[in-house]
């Protein structure tokens, strides 16, 4: 398509910053040129991506919030995911892998200080559906607790309509109609949350403990393209790499493959 | 170091009696000091046992799991929320802010306050006698 390139760009900075523009502050800020600019912003008001008014000398763009907008946000919001902290990147992407099977959740928008700086103190989701309660919030609470222990970051969840005011409000990290894919290394990944929370909560801390690590051993293994027919061919490739001897050591190592399934 | 944690254990019980003030004017600033209340008693505790103490909240709470115990890391949790909807508005709430269970969180953030508080006086009391008792 001619022009794509311009078009993309304006896309990106018009669903950005969502008030209308004059053309001229788009083609500055865009850093596109001109020719091309105007042939892209016209052919997008042709094909109603786009509506322009005159205002004085001036024209003014502004951007049709309709699903067609919505889908070009949703690939911009998967390439934003994709360039978050490694951290807040994983934590995310386990939260919303974590609440898969919630049929009430429509969307999670990823939103608030860390999507302004590299450095974040907590991560905010907004549970998007219809007539969210907060006992339904507080039924996310396992997944929750079990991440911001093992992770160590903080999680605040908050609930929302699903409407499109609130899923421009951050990056949106999962919509109800994704497919679950079949991944190996995800399920054991997250099999291992669940034994490493219940050793940092010491509860049947040893056999906590060694399940997590083998979890995690055969997480390691997928990683690595090794398929591991016995626990302790898991165990022994993984040990060649790592030596896990108490809970610190288990949370770090932990992270440290998490950010790899997840990545 | 022990200024220091004599310091962070009277902000802690000045702010617990701000949180007490404010329990019937305003929940909002009630629960903003309960929480920091409580945070400054652990921060005291780790002060005093010469722990180094983590700059993230998080593995503050963590670490008091380790050292106070889960409940401490529960309480925490609960009061961080507590202080989130009470500063952001429409945070977290699987703790709802209103003045029942703030009452409630008072009463066991002001027994925990006095828990730490004893542990260290005892402590130090101790340390003074055998201290003492060795220049005798």
């Amino acid at each position: 398509m001619k022009y794509q390139k311009s078009m993309m760009k304006i896309m990106e900075h018009l669903l950005f910053d969502r008030r209308e523009r004059l053309i001229e502050e788009i083609i500055a800020e865009t850093k596109t040129g001109r020719t091309s600019a105007f042939s892209a912003i016209n052919w997008m008001e042709e094909a109603g991506i786009v509506k322009i008014r005159k205002s004085g000398k001036g024209r003014l763009v502004r951007l049709v919030l309709d699903n067609h907008a919505l889908r070009f946000k949703y690939y911009l919001d998967s390439i934003r995911l994709k360039n978050l902290n490694p951290l807040a990147r994983a934590t995310a992407e386990i939260f919303a892998e974590s609440t898969l099977n919630e049929q009430k959740i429509k969307a999670i928008v990823l939103f608030g200080s860390i999507l302004k700086n590299e450095k974040f103190n907590d991560l905010d989701f907004l549970i998007l559906g219809d007539s969210l309660t907060n006992n339904f919030l507080k039924s996310l609470n396992g997944a929750r607790e079990k991440i911001e222990r093992v992770f160590g970051v903080i999680i605040n969840m908050h609930k929302g309509e699903f409407n499109l005011e609130n899923i421009f409000r951050g990056i949106c990290i999962y919509r109800a109609s994704e497919l679950k894919t079949e991944d190996k290394a995800k399920t054991q990944y997250l099999e291992f949350l669940d034994w490493a929370y219940r050793a940092i909560k010491k509860q049947d801390y040893e056999t906590a403990f060694n399940n997590a690590i083998l979890n995690l051993s055969y997480v390691y293994s997928y990683l690595n393209e090794f398929i591991p027919e016995t626990k302790s061919d898991a165990l022994l490739f993984f040990n060649k790499k790592y030596k896990i001897k108490n809970i610190n050591q288990l949370k770090k190592v932990g992270v440290e493959i998490g950010k790899e399934v997840f990545k | 170091m022990e200024k220091k944690y004599l310091n962070e254990l009277k902000f802690a019980e000045e702010f617990l009696e701000a949180a007490k003030r404010n329990l019937e004017s305003s929940l909002r600033t009630s629960a903003n000091r309960l929480y920091f209340a409580v945070e400054k008693a652990v921060i005291s505790y780790f002060y005093f046992k010469n722990i180094k103490i983590p700059k993230n909240h998080q593995k503050l709470w963590e670490l008091s799991a380790e050292h106070l115990g889960e409940e401490c890391y529960q309480l925490l949790r609960r009061l961080y929320d507590l202080r989130m909807q009470a500063d952001y508005g429409l945070t977290s709430v699987f703790t709802d802010l209103n003045q029942e269970i703030l009452k409630e969180n008072l009463a066991k953030a002001e027994f925990f306050i006095n828990k730490v508080k004893e542990n260290e006086l005892d402590s130090a009391r101790g340390k003074r006698m055998k201290e003492e008792s060795k220049a005798e």
